[in-house]
């Protein structure tokens, strides 16, 4: 298990290790040039000999492998490097904005999962009847719905014609209701059926008929029985929801005015902030790969079935 | 009986099992649910701000670090609240008295002198002196290559402080723009003594923003919000309003639900709302809105050195079939009036008084068959030699007013038999072709006061990545005897003889059908009705603050 771990961080810094790579090239690759995007957003013409000086200045005129090792050797030694655009510390800019997300994420993260594994439970007690039908209904609506419409619905419902909630912004815990709601709003679905179907799988096994009748019904049953390996595919699902939360959302962060990772991100893009874009892509990758460890380890704990072989491969005993 | 209880019973375990993980994520996190930042919890807008002359108002960026003497990310309005330069730009283009009170032009046309306000003092209380105006002239002369895109930034040669109140600026050159570049935002605004940081060198930042504007900067959360209060020491007019919020508000759906609601009292700008949504909220009834004379115009390119575009006669008949009245309306919902002249005539020297193109279909279908352009019956299209007149529009896919406004022309070029092949790029990779000269026809804008007419006109002749025009012009037979006319505007000292060179220069462009003025970009405003004291400032960038009040 021990060496299964070591096993498992060291390819997990190797698809970093990657991912920076392939960040960095991309970005290059991009038409438009950062020093020019930096002149031409700061005024109305970018003079051809300011934008050499920049592209100078910005290190752009160095040889491809030299701009990325300097980049990699300073990001190890904890230096994330300036942004060309705003000319802050990038490690401080982050610092600013990614506890936002964090904040945001993990509110509708625990949205998602209330919301979701409710939904799948009633919709499996109620299989087949109005109820399942009804949450049927609503996971295809809240999938197929656009983030920044239902924004706008709750927007004009909630804050503008109920006055329930504050409009716009980070503020009290009242400002997160909205965005969080409209965050998970797709999620909540998918795991809600995802949950529903885990549950029919495992009240058709064979170890749950014979507890049937043994005569264990009703919550005993779904607690003692069903919920622990129904949950199980769930933890991979969650996984991956709370990723994608975390990387930030352009659109709800534009729709309740979120001062978030998203927009940074984006607005690096628009900038050709190469610095910025590569430690956003890095955090990303860093993000996914932690929860992707974490799942794992969570696994192994839910369910001693799953052991490690000496190879380090999870193998189904 | 038995089944409720079964249910019931399953949705308890299962809420504490995720009540259970909820705390655990919730404790790594207390910001999630403790109040924080201004904002009330409680949605009612009644606060102690009533109280004060409060507005509110919104941004779609942050404001930047107030840096007098940088660029992005600091934003133009928020910089022009807190910093003030020696002259101002007024109406129609007129230099009035900031913090020089009065000033004179040597005969030679290099050396102005500066007469400084007496009693001027920063916010910090700091008198305002010219050996202030020096220093900050010399900060931003360290960085000349970032500064150089202004010419006046080139053409000084010296700067100096002859006693307390009188400062002289020495030029190479005779240089006439000098004045109205230094009404413009940045870099040439004055920051007090206490914001230098040590080694003078303000492009790597200040310490404090201090200024002698009517504003102070007094509460500012990155990306969230900035309170700006009124500057008690302020010797001009001071604002009747006391206390000014900007709310960053990304998104112009988000910006008029908030507006209706009340949580903000003005909107204005350029492009903080469309055009549609200014329409609804016009039509509402319950605000008051208003547009701008023009600021800027909004062109059609067309590339001189272009495979077909190179023929004068197809320029002129592209001139003649644009009903701009019909793209007034339908794009900019007659926010945009449509426009007649490369620079509209509320500008100075705009070389008013040139005969527009008019819209005639039946002369451009003359100006077509004469270059060769036949059209066959049944096709949409004309063709010359069995090609097909078909030329590329590019333009910048993310902005949507561009994009609408292509597809109308798209729409009314075919109906000259002009297939336009539209083609979205992404801003960048827009520019990057726009400068190559790689188009038919790109839609571009003027820079609007004060860069218009000069900075605009003076970027025609060079190569520097400024604007579409100098790769558009290159296939002009007077390209170059235009840049001499150009270059000698610049240096003229004598007004009259400067207009005659204007006037030329822009009689040449029409002449040569180069631009298609499609229509004036305007400011909208849209205020609540407790707002009073509105009037649009003459230049583009900077809020209408002078006058507002807030009725209690």
């Amino acid at each position: 298990m021990f060496g299964w771990l070591i096993r498992r961080v060291a390819a997990s810094v190797f698809t970093l290790v990657a991912v920076t790579l392939a960040g960095f090239g991309i970005v290059r690759l991009m038409p438009g040039d950062p020093a020019e995007a930096y002149l031409r957003a700061s005024h109305h013409s970018a003079s051809l000999e300011a934008a050499a000086a920049l592209r100078t200045e910005m290190g752009l005129d160095q040889p491809l492998a030299g701009q990325y090792l300097r980049w990699l050797s300073a990001a190890l030694q904890g230096d994330f490097g300036t942004s060309f655009t705003s000319k802050q510390a990038i490690a401080e800019e982050i610092a600013s904005y990614f506890p936002n997300t964090l904040q945001l994420a993990l509110s509708s993260f625990v949205t998602a999962m209330v919301l979701g594994l409710t939904l799948g439970t009633v919709s499996f007690l109620h299989q087949g009847r109005t109820l399942d039908r009804a949450g049927k209904l609503f996971a295809s609506f809240g999938a197929a719905i656009p983030g920044f419409l239902l924004g706008y619905v709750l927007l004009y419902l909630f804050s503008y014609r109920l006055n329930w909630f504050p409009m716009l912004g980070k503020g009290s815990a009242a400002h997160d209701v909205l965005p969080s709601l409209t965050l998970s709003a797709i999620y909540i679905g998918s795991l809600s059926r995802l949950f529903r179907a885990s549950l029919l799988e495992q009240a058709d096994q064979p170890y749950v008929r014979y507890a049937r009748i043994r005569g264990v019904f009703g919550a005993r049953l779904f607690a003692g029985h069903l919920l622990k390996p129904a949950i199980l595919p769930m933890v991979t699902a969650a996984g991956l929801c709370l990723g994608s939360m975390l990387s930030g959302s352009i659109i709800v962060e534009n729709v309740f005015a979120w001062p978030g990772i998203g927009k940074y991100f984006v607005a690096a893009v628009a900038n050709r902030d190469y610095p910025v874009i590569q430690m956003c892509v890095l955090l990303f990758a860093a993000v996914y790969a932690g929860i992707g460890l974490i799942v794992d380890l969570l696994y192994c704990g839910l369910n001693p079935v799953i052991r490690w072989d000496e190879g380090g491969k999870k193998d189904e005993a | 009986m038995k089944l409720k209880a079964k249910y019931a019973i399953a949705i308890c375990l299962l809420l504490s099992l995720l009540a259970i993980i909820a705390t655990g994520c919730k404790s790594g996190n207390p910001n999630a649910t403790t109040a924080s930042g201004e904002q009330n919890s409680t949605p009612a807008p009644v606060s102690e701000e009533g109280a004060l002359q409060t507005l509110k108002i919104s941004w779609n960026k942050d404001i930047g670090n107030l840096n007098p003497h940088m660029y992005v990310p600091n934003q133009f309005f928020a910089q022009a609240m807190v910093y003030e330069g020696l002259v101002n730009y007024g109406e129609g283009g007129k230099i009035e008295p900031s913090l020089a009170e009065s000033w004179n032009i040597s005969e030679d046309g290099k050396r102005i002198t500066f007469h400084l306000r007496h009693g001027v003092t920063f916010s910090d209380g700091s008198p305002f002196t010219a050996a202030n105006v020096k220093r900050n002239f010399d900060a931003v002369l360290m960085n000349k290559k970032e500064h150089g895109w202004l010419e006046l930034i080139n053409q000084i040669d010296g700067a100096e402080a002859k006693d307390d109140y009188t400062f002289v600026l020495r030029l190479k050159h005779p240089y006439y723009p000098a004045l109205q570049e230094l009404t413009i935002i940045r870099p040439l605004r004055f920051l007090g003594d206490a914001g230098f940081p040590q080694d003078n060198n303000t492009a790597k930042g200040i310490l404090k923003p201090i200024g002698t504007g009517p504003w102070v900067l007094s509460a500012y959360t990155k990306d969230q919000q900035a309170v700006f209060t009124r500057n008690e020491r302020y010797w001009g007019d001071k604002p009747k309003l006391q206390k000014v919020i900007v709310k960053i508000i990304p998104d112009s759906e988000s910006r008029v639900l908030a507006f209706q609601k009340g949580d903000l009292d003005m909107i204005y700008g350029t492009g903080l709302i469309s055009l549609d949504e200014f329409a609804g909220l016009k039509a509402s009834g319950r605000y008051s809105t208003s547009v701008s004379k023009p600021t800027a115009t909004r062109v059609l390119v067309i590339n001189t050195a272009g495979p077909i575009t190179k023929d004068l006669k197809v320029r002129q008949a592209l001139e003649q079939a644009l009903d701009k009245k019909a793209i007034s309306e339908h794009v900019f919902g007659g926010v945009e009036r449509p426009a007649e002249s490369l620079i509209s005539d509320n500008f100075p020297n705009s070389g008013s008084g040139l005969a527009p193109y008019a819209y005639n279909m039946s002369k451009s279908s003359e100006g077509l068959e004469q270059a060769g352009w036949m059209k066959k019956a049944g096709s949409d299209y004309r063709t010359k030699d069995g090609k097909e007149l078909t030329l590329e529009l590019k333009y910048i896919s993310a902005d949507s007013v561009q994009k609408s406004l292509a597809e109308v022309v798209q729409g009314e070029f075919k109906k000259a038999g002009v297939n336009i092949k539209l083609m979205g790029l992404e801003e960048q990779s827009f520019w990057d072709d726009a400068f190559a000269g790689k188009f038919d026809l790109v839609i571009d804008e003027t820079w609007g006061a004060p860069y218009d007419p000069h900075s605009y006109v003076s970027a025609m002749r060079s190569a520097d990545h400024s604007s579409s025009s100098y790769a558009a012009q290159q296939g002009l037979p007077m390209k170059q005897q235009l840049d001499q006319q150009i270059g000698q505007i610049m240096i003229s000292t004598d007004e009259q003889q400067r207009a005659a060179l204007y006037k030329n220069v822009f009689a040449t462009l029409q002449e040569q059908a180069v631009y298609i003025p499609i229509s004036y970009e305007a400011n909208i405003a849209v205020l609540q009705n407790k707002v009073n004291g509105f009037a649009f400032p003459p230049t583009q960038y900077e809020l209408p603050l002078a006058g507002l009040e807030v009725a209690r």
